[in-house]
């Protein structure tokens, strides 16, 4: 089948190598920019079964996307067009595009990025119902108020670790004059080893090691290892696995995921490692401490907040400073409120997104982890994966 | 001269005078010049509590805020030179900064 691609040229690239790949799909032209003759170039000169389109293709001579949309339809009511929106930070801008796409009888929308979904919808057209779905399920998380949506740190000048109430949860005024100095320093290692652990039970402590573990596997071999046996167990049973069976490692989405009793024979394996702790008990600290990157999920309801504050003032501030903290559930305005305490004090936080589904984790959340890992480097020696049985 | 105007301004003549190389500035989580930031990082640069310096790589950003009436500015200035933004230079920076303040009063 021949298509079209309309998107901002940097798209091009990617896309045609992609496509390339496809012997059933003929890329027969691109569009860079929507302008004067752009409607008439596809619809006449290059006449495709499909046109793909992106979101931010650029717009000139007061020609939009829509107004495109709209010609083509009429002028050949046969072609097949796929919108790609990319991933989604704004639900309500979303909602508004897939109602006047719908309208038009568009269902191909694409809510990611990734080139072998748009593949795949070349080749299977979606249906009101997918994308009915789509819209139920972001609706669906928003109601259930699931979506609050909206190295080395070098001292300089961060004030102690004494975080006490009220100093937390008071406003604090914005000072222009003084200057807090927060220094990263670039590391290079062979294998990055990351911890994540969690304050308290139930803070996404699995689902984050599996977000950033499917953020790595694209660049390289990750491991995570489950220190909770039974997060291991109920993760085999759930797929009707007898954990028995597993005792080695099993492979789910690409990722490699074993139990605790087997990380000592991971080394010289694994690009990353990604030790999902869990709640943090006093024997595996230690495992924990030693990990390049640390995360520790917490909450920061006002019936925990109290937890995270002693933990940071008990605790030695190099080891508290060296820590990266992520706080899920909680709004943009409460989080600012206590990250700038614990920015002047040299610890760092962030405020995690909803983000219901590990393997395609939310855009801000995949930002956040990128910032945390950006100082690092790894560069491997030669790896080999392994052979594990593979969860479908 | 408009408020575009006198950030424009502003813009070019931190870039002149400092070790700067890029100057975004944000109204109210509204890009008005320069290129736009993540998502993360506007919040993360939002819960500042005062005038931070952060020396990444091989870079530094200085990311401040200034509050006018009820508008929220966040000024961050990007230098491909990590030991940018030290001692003296930071203060002549934050009082063209407060000047800028001023002059954007001036439109509230």
């Amino acid at each position: 089948m021949n298509i079209v691609l309309l998107a901002d040229k940097k798209i091009r690239k990617p896309f045609e190598t992609a496509i390339k790949k496809d012997p059933e799909i003929t890329l027969v032209g691109v569009e860079t920019v929507i302008r004067g003759n752009t409607m008439s170039r596809i619809a006449d000169h290059h006449n495709p079964h499909i046109l793909v389109i992106y979101k931010n293709v650029p717009e000139k001579d007061g020609i939009t996307i829509e107004d495109t949309i709209s010609f083509l339809q009429m002028k050949r009511p046969n072609m097949r067009i796929i919108y790609v929106y990319g991933n989604i930070s704004d639900h309500e801008d979303f909602f508004v595009k897939v109602e006047s796409l719908t309208a038009s009888g568009i269902y191909d929308i694409i809510n990611s990025t990734d080139l072998d979904q748009i593949i795949k919808c070349i080749k299977v057209p979606m249906t009101e119902e997918d994308i009915q779905n789509i819209v139920d399920d972001l609706r669906k998380s928003e109601t259930e108020h699931l979506i609050i949506e909206d190295d080395d740190l070098i001292d300089i000048s961060y004030d102690e670790l004494a975080l006490d109430f009220p100093s937390v949860t008071a406003e604090t005024k914005f000072n222009i004059d003084d200057v807090l100095v927060i220094s990263e320093q670039s590391k290079e290692v062979e294998t990055i080893n990351i911890g994540v652990a969690q304050l308290q039970h139930h803070n996404g402590c699995t689902h984050t090691s599996l977000e950033i573990a499917s953020l790595l596997s694209k660049k390289g071999n990750v491991a995570v290892v489950f220190a909770d046996y039974e997060t291991y167990e109920r993760l085999a049973v759930y797929h009707g696995i007898n954990p028995l069976s597993v005792q080695d490692g099993l492979n789910y989405n690409g990722i490699d995921i074993f139990p605790y009793s087997k990380r000592e024979d991971l080394s010289g394996t694994y690009n990353a490692i990604i030790y999902d702790f869990s709640y943090l008990r006093d024997e595996q600290k230690l495992t924990f401490e030693k990990c390049d990157v640390k995360i520790l999920l917490a909450s920061a309801a006002e019936w925990d907040i109290s937890t995270l504050i002693k933990y940071v003032e008990y605790n030695n501030a190099d080891y508290i400073r060296n820590i990266n903290i992520l706080i899920p559930r909680v709004s943009p305005s409460k989080f600012s409120k206590y990250s700038k305490r614990f920015l002047k004090s040299g610890v760092r936080a962030y405020r995690l997104h909803n983000s219901p589904v590990w393997n395609a984790p939310n855009a801000d959340n995949l930002n956040i982890y990128k910032r945390i890992l950006a100082p690092y480097t790894v560069k491997p020696a030669a790896k080999s994966k392994r052979k594990l049985f593979k969860i479908k | 001269m408009n408020e575009l105007s006198v950030i424009r301004q502003f813009s070019k003549q931190i870039e002149t005078q400092f070790d700067v190389q890029k100057t975004t500035l944000y109204k109210n989580n509204q890009l008005i010049i320069g290129a736009a930031v993540d998502k993360v990082s506007i919040e993360y640069y939002q819960s500042i509590p005062q005038t931070t310096v952060f020396r990444e790589g091989n870079s530094s950003v200085l990311v401040t805020l200034l509050r006018i009436k009820n508008e929220k500015y966040m000024i961050i200035l990007e230098s491909k030179n990590r030991k940018a933004f030290d001692g003296l230079e930071t203060k002549y920076m934050i009082d063209e900064i407060k000047k800028l303040g001023k002059r954007l009063g001036e439109f509230e």
